[in-house]
């Protein structure tokens, strides 16, 4: 009798599971353990055998799984504002106990960042680097204020690479393993590779692709960028999302009548609360930064072209650009309209987006709306706000269509 | 009226006509450019001819068409800056520099784009690994980059020796600027903390050698008086400003004097000296490198913990006063480590909470007299 093959969504369970249980028995293994965040070059880490853990990631998951707020009381009643990142305050919280019934991190051996993401993390991670009293290396990004990473800019970057290197021969009391670097780095080209053909099914028409659930993909493009695994998953994906073409079948159980972009990440505690808003009103998340954000492509043999690569995501810098990308992947998956989220822990992100939402639609002309939620405090969300949004979103589409003689 | 009424008179009209200033300014042919939170290459705006005016917002703004492009969660001195950019209040500026030295000033470059389409926006993208020699040559390239801007806009080159001059005043300046709050940490209760704030931010309006040679007069005088009997609570400030300037009458009605500060929008500012060199572009981004336990800047060991704790010791403080501008995300960040760091070293802290735009100050009143009350119990 022949074995079924696991969906995608349960492999994924499966290798996400193999990435904590591998984090979780470094230290007896005798791998340094160390701390970063989603977009760090972490080809550098993989390079010397260290086993990386994203906090971010960690916090998402706990969110996801209704397991922040006792964090964030413990990190408020540290001192910490509530105004600062959710991510921070989960992590901050969870770090003076280290235990969780939801999913646990080691501690960390030494901490590094990028400020490719924002610039919170420098501040968070100096919080950590303190309290653990361990190195922090910091890899900064400048912010484009023009347009894309300037040539000083990656001058700039690659020059800190030197530091980073130093550092990690000091932790790990080895050589730095330049043959293993140019190997993973391979690795990390083939899974940017099959990160993009997978996410690129959305833009069938109908898509046999949720994108909604990219949310839960990209976690092995955030933790495990570097590893073969990665790659063969995306790849599997891929072959699930052909197969679903021939058999005419989706992953979106609803009716595909709107396909929309949603701006931002998720709003992790309320997951089946939007997803279930959204199936409802006939809308299929088909858009969005992350198929962009993971495709993290350079020249092997280019140090300035893996800089530049780093320096260009997420498109969090120039207006221009951030409006450019928005513009692209709304025409490429066919969005009928976008939904922006409003995230309460990302200021560097809303902060321009009443721009970007003015820019974008002056550009398509496509109905948005906009939202107020948090990537993890569940206290920064209203489900009936959510629920009317989204209904607004779906009246403007369906006038627009209407206008334009096209089939609601 | 003695030298030093007339003094503060020349100062507080500087603080109160900014608009005026930039007026008569820009009638003499001078091209105005805005010097915005938090760190500008001011000596390069000097060196250029341009006329350099400080643009950290006005206090209790009323926040409107700001909300056109930010969230009420943004701190309130860019809230004001948009909302002043907005309504067009800076229409008379030739260009703004905008440090990128926190988030919300990046996103600030941008919006101002859309603020104020005609006026030339200058980032300066500092390196936050500051430290490094890459950075100081990635920062030398940025400056060159301003200079370069700076010369298009006024038409003229910036020379070597231009830059050099703007140097040697804006040091000279410094040099005045810390004797001047030397005098007033020795000596509390010679000035109001009003006037103190008054003498350090009409630096931002006036013509920097003029406002040098103010300080030496006013140092003068300063260093003549006697030490006033000051029965009251000495405080070291920390943050980012203390605005509304009616908080700075509070702190005067409850017998509070600010012995010293590490404000961004004053001691901050003249702390530290641009250092010696030949290439004076060289000497500026070494400047920035010289910077430590700055809340803006990469930070690792968080020396900035320690050196407010120090400071406040040194100064004879008997209490820090941890001015929270309100979603200031680098000092809210900064607080649990300041105030472990303030409380080891056997000293109370407040976190006293504030926005730029807050329309009454009585809420701060009542904890500043809480605050007081409990020290002066300790005392």
């Amino acid at each position: 009798m022949s074995e079924q093959k696991p969906d995608s969504k349960t492999l994924l369970r499966k290798l996400t599971d193999q990435y904590y249980d591998d984090l979780n028995k470094a230290h007896e293994r005798g791998q340094k353990v160390v701390w970063t965040n989603g977009l760090f070059p972490q080809e550098f880490l993989e390079a010397m055998d260290i086993q990386v853990a994203y906090p971010e990631n960690h916090a998402a998951a706990l969110g996801a799984r209704k397991g922040a707020m006792p964090y964030i009381d413990k990190c408020e009643a540290l001192g910490y504002s509530n105004d600062l990142c959710s991510y921070s305050r989960i992590n901050l919280g969870y770090c003076e106990s280290f235990a969780s019934d939801v999913l646990n991190i080691p501690k960390p051996d030494m901490v590094c960042c990028c400020t490719n993401v924002c610039g919170v993390v420098v501040k968070w991670f100096e919080c950590l680097a303190m309290r653990f009293n361990v190195p922090f290396v910091l890899i900064d990004t400048p912010f484009q204020t023009e347009y894309g990473p300037t040539v000083n800019d990656v001058e700039y970057i690659s020059a800190q690479f030197k530091e980073l290197i130093i550092t990690l021969v000091k932790l790990c009391g080895k050589s730095f393993n330049y043959k293993k670097f140019h190997d993973v780095l391979a690795v990390s080209r083939r899974v940017a590779a099959s990160w993009k053909r997978a996410t690129d099914y959305v833009q069938h028409i109908p898509s046999p692709f949720d994108g909604f659930n990219m949310f839960n993909y990209m976690a092995l493009a955030v933790m495990a960028r570097s590893k073969e695994s990665t790659a063969d998953f995306y790849d599997y994906l891929s072959e699930e999302m052909q197969t679903y073409i021939k058999k005419h079948k989706s992953q979106f159980k609803g009716e595909q009548q709107h396909r929309i972009m949603w701006e931002g990440i998720a709003c992790w505690p309320h997951l089946a609360h939007n997803y279930k808003t959204l199936r409802d009103n006939n809308m299929i998340v088909v858009g969005g930064m992350y198929p962009y954000e993971w495709y993290v492509d350079f020249e092997i043999d280019d140090i300035r072209s893996y800089a530049e690569a780093y320096a260009l995501r997420p498109p969090v810098g120039s207006l221009m650009r951030q409006t450019d990308v928005r513009a692209q992947i709304m025409e490429d998956t066919h969005c009928d309209g976008a939904l922006y989220h409003v995230n309460r822990s990302c200021k560097l992100m809303t902060f321009l987006q009443a721009g970007l939402r003015r820019d974008v639609y002056e550009r398509n002309g496509k109905p948005f709306v906009a939202f107020d939620g948090d990537q993890t405090d569940p206290t920064n969300f209203s489900p009936a706000q959510f629920e009317t949004r989204v209904q607004a979103l779906k009246e403007n589409i369906e006038a627009l269509k209407k206008e334009k003689g096209a089939s609601v | 009226m003695g030298t030093l009424e007339h003094i503060l008179d020349e100062m507080t009209y500087a603080t109160t006509h900014i608009a005026d200033i930039v007026r008569k300014e820009k009638a003499k042919g001078r091209i105005i450019v805005a010097c915005m939170p938090v760190h500008t290459a001011e000596e390069l705006v000097y060196a250029s001819g341009a006329f350099p005016v400080g643009a950290w917002g006005a206090e209790k703004m009323m926040i409107s068409r700001a909300s056109e492009y930010l969230p009420p969660y943004a701190c309130s001195v860019v809230q004001s800056i948009t909302e002043l950019g907005a309504i067009g209040a800076y229409d008379n500026l030739d260009a703004a520099v905008v440090s990128c030295l926190c988030d919300t000033l990046k996103c600030l470059t941008q919006n101002f784009l859309s603020t104020n389409p005609n006026v030339k926006m200058i980032a300066i993208k500092y390196p936050q690994n500051h430290k490094l020699e890459g950075a100081v040559r990635y920062l030398m390239d940025e400056l060159f980059g301003i200079k370069n801007k700076l010369e298009e806009l006024t038409g003229k080159s910036i020379t070597d020796t231009a830059i050099y001059k703007s140097i040697e005043i804006y040091n000279e300046n410094r040099k005045e600027m810390m004797t001047f709050v030397k005098h007033l940490s020795k000596k509390p209760g010679l000035l109001t903390n009003r006037q103190r704030h008054t003498v350090i931010k009409s630096r931002y309006f006036m013509d920097k050698a003029y406002h040098t040679g103010l300080m030496k007069s006013l140092n003068t005088e300063l260093a003549a008086m006697a030490t006033p009997a000051f029965n009251g609570i000495r405080v070291y400030a920390a943050g980012i400003m203390i605005e509304p300037q009616e908080i700075l009458d509070v702190l005067d009605e409850l017998d509070y004097a600010i012995v010293y500060d590490e404000l961004a929008h004053e001691t901050r500012q003249f702390y530290h000296p641009v250092p010696d060199g030949v290439d004076q572009i060289e000497r500026l981004a070494r400047q920035f490198q010289t910077y430590e336990g700055n809340p803006l800047i990469y930070d690792p060991f968080k020396k900035r913990a320690e050196m407010i704790a120090s400071g406040a010791k040194e100064n004879n403080a008997d209490a820090v006063l941890y001015v929270q501008l309100k979603f200031c995300d680098p000092d809210e960040y900064d607080y649990p480590w300041v105030r472990k760091a303030v409380n080891e070293a056997g000293l109370p802290i407040m976190n006293l909470e504030i926005e730029q735009s807050m329309q009454s100050v009585e809420p701060v009143r009542t904890r500043l007299q809480a605050f007081a009350e409990q020290l002066t119990s300790r005392l």
